[in-house]
């Protein structure tokens, strides 16, 4: 009688042990990764001849709060231009979207920032920045904003055209900016699984 | 007992840990990569013809399309008329509009003949990838009128006024098969009211083939046949047999042609084409095509 008291209460400690380690930690990594369903990436060129500008709301952030590891892929063909045309002579012409589909930044949060706290911080993340197949190492500055559980990231930075191998014709040089002005907002949730 | 649930507990926590890897930064995409978008294919062809021919190319979302097409004289006329360059030319104006991308229509004025064309463009299907279709169809229909004054003898040719109508019909199938090469079949039908000789039919039908191929990002070569079907008239006539130059320089595409055919619409190119390429019956031709984008982004890409 006492032996299988005994074992029932071992092999129930047990399971309730193993149980709570077991949604605890999936639970604890889960809510370490914050991805945005909201999130703009524009970039705008100015001249004196001609201002483009182009907008892509469909890329999806991803950060991990505990190690600062941040990623975002864009896709090329969801940048949407306020002239088709110039949309199709950016996809076609410029960055060559059909080889280089997506344009991806990876990187590092160098900050710890306290998620649980509301609050803004200034940051810099250093990463990869790699478009129309050509990786540059960048230290990107910006905005961690933690608002009652979501993350606010926002940053403004430029991109040599130059940088990426992306070749203007003499003939545009006038209309196409040598430095590019990127702006990035995003809004990121904890994960759903 | 206790050992095989304690194991079994811990084998669980290893498998079903999946978010371990995330802490690099390279795998941290893997967690919102979903299944690749489907994605219409753009420009399969520069513009909306590839020399005389249409393609299945639609003009984008609210551009408006102003064309000049011209030809030249035989080139087989001679040094004396520069084989070509003096004369007779012929010279069409249009203007074309999309609204949405899908759906465009176009006014016409050539200037052999006094034709006015008036045509309507559905880009019915379009290739995609990633789970869409194959290739691209565009449907075609388009009305003539000339305005000519034909006097002979007191006898008005044109006294019927629908006597100065044509019509053509066109299905075209294209498929871009790289960012280079582009190939089209088009099935076409052309009505003319009125048959030019008692022995002539009113209707012809065209089998048509069109290609592109770009080597470089903003300049291609270009070809295009057509075979006619059927024995319409006893004269001779000759399929329409060009080739071409596509140069792109941002808002405006230029294309340099060499083709057989003297008319720049349907009802004229698919059919009454009197010149060959075996007797140099050939002419040097240019179109020019300028968009004018009215600006206003759409809120998706489709």
């Amino acid at each position: 009688m006492k032996t299988s008291t005994n074992f029932l209460l071992k092999t129930g400690t047990t399971t309730l042990l193993a149980l709570t380690f077991f949604t605890l930690s999936a639970f604890s990594v889960k809510s370490q990764i914050y991805i945005g369903d909201k999130s703009t990436i524009s970039f705008f060129s100015a001249t004196k001849m001609e201002n483009i500008d182009a907008v892509n709301s469909v890329s999806r952030p991803v950060l991990n709060t505990k190690t600062g590891a941040f990623a975002i892929q864009a896709s090329q063909n969801a940048f949407i231009f306020k002239s088709a045309f110039m949309q199709e002579h950016y996809n076609e012409n410029y960055v060559e979207s059909e080889k280089f589909p997506f344009a991806t930044f990876k990187g590092k949060i160098n900050e710890t920032i306290d998620y649980t706290v509301n609050g803004k911080t200034n940051v810099t993340i250093t990463g990869d920045l790699d478009m129309h197949g050509v990786k540059k190492p960048r230290t990107i500055t910006g905005v961690v904003e933690v608002k009652d559980g979501s993350i606010l990231m926002s940053s403004k930075f430029d991109v040599k055209v130059s940088d990426h191998d992306i070749k203007v014709p003499s003939l545009y040089i006038e209309k196409i900016a040598e430095v590019i002005q990127v702006s990035f907002n995003a809004e990121l949730f904890p994960m759903k699984k | 007992m206790t050992n095989k649930l304690s194991l079994l507990f811990i084998s669980l926590l290893f498998i079903t840990n999946p978010f371990k890897a995330q802490d690099n930064p390279e795998d941290l995409l893997n967690l919102v990569n979903e299944k690749p978008k489907k994605e219409f294919t753009t420009a399969t062809f520069k513009t909306t013809r590839v020399i005389n021919f249409h393609t299945t190319e639609v003009l984008s979302r609210r551009s408006l399309d102003f064309r000049i097409s011209h030809r030249f004289g035989d080139a087989n006329t001679g040094a004396y008329n520069a084989w070509g360059l003096d004369g007779t030319a012929n010279i069409r104006l249009g203007l074309e509009y999309s609204q949405n991308g899908r759906f465009m229509f176009g006014l016409g004025r050539t200037s052999t003949k006094k034709i006015v064309d008036g045509f309507l463009k559905y880009k019915l299907i379009r290739q995609a990838k990633n789970g869409g279709s194959p290739v691209s169809v565009t449907l075609f229909s388009a009305a003539y009128q000339t305005f000519e004054h034909v006097n002979t003898n007191g006898f008005d040719k044109y006294q019927v006024y629908t006597d100065r109508l044509s019509y053509c019909n066109q299905i075209m199938v294209s498929r871009k098969f790289n960012s280079r090469l582009s190939m089209q079949l088009t099935a076409a039908m052309v009505h003319v009211n009125l048959a030019e000789k008692l022995t002539n039919g009113n209707d012809c039908f065209v089998a048509g083939f069109l290609a592109r191929y770009k080597f470089t990002k903003r300049q291609a070569i270009t070809f295009e046949y057509a075979y006619r079907l059927n024995k319409y008239s006893k004269d001779n006539y000759y399929d329409s047999f060009g080739i071409g130059y596509d140069l792109e320089t941002g808002g405006h595409v230029f294309q340099i042609n060499f083709t057989n055919s003297f008319g720049l619409t349907e009802n004229q190119f698919y059919m009454y084409n009197t010149s060959t390429w075996s007797k140099w019956g050939i002419r040097l031709g240019f179109n020019i095509s300028r968009v004018f984008s009215l600006q206003g982004r759409p809120k998706t890409n489709d």
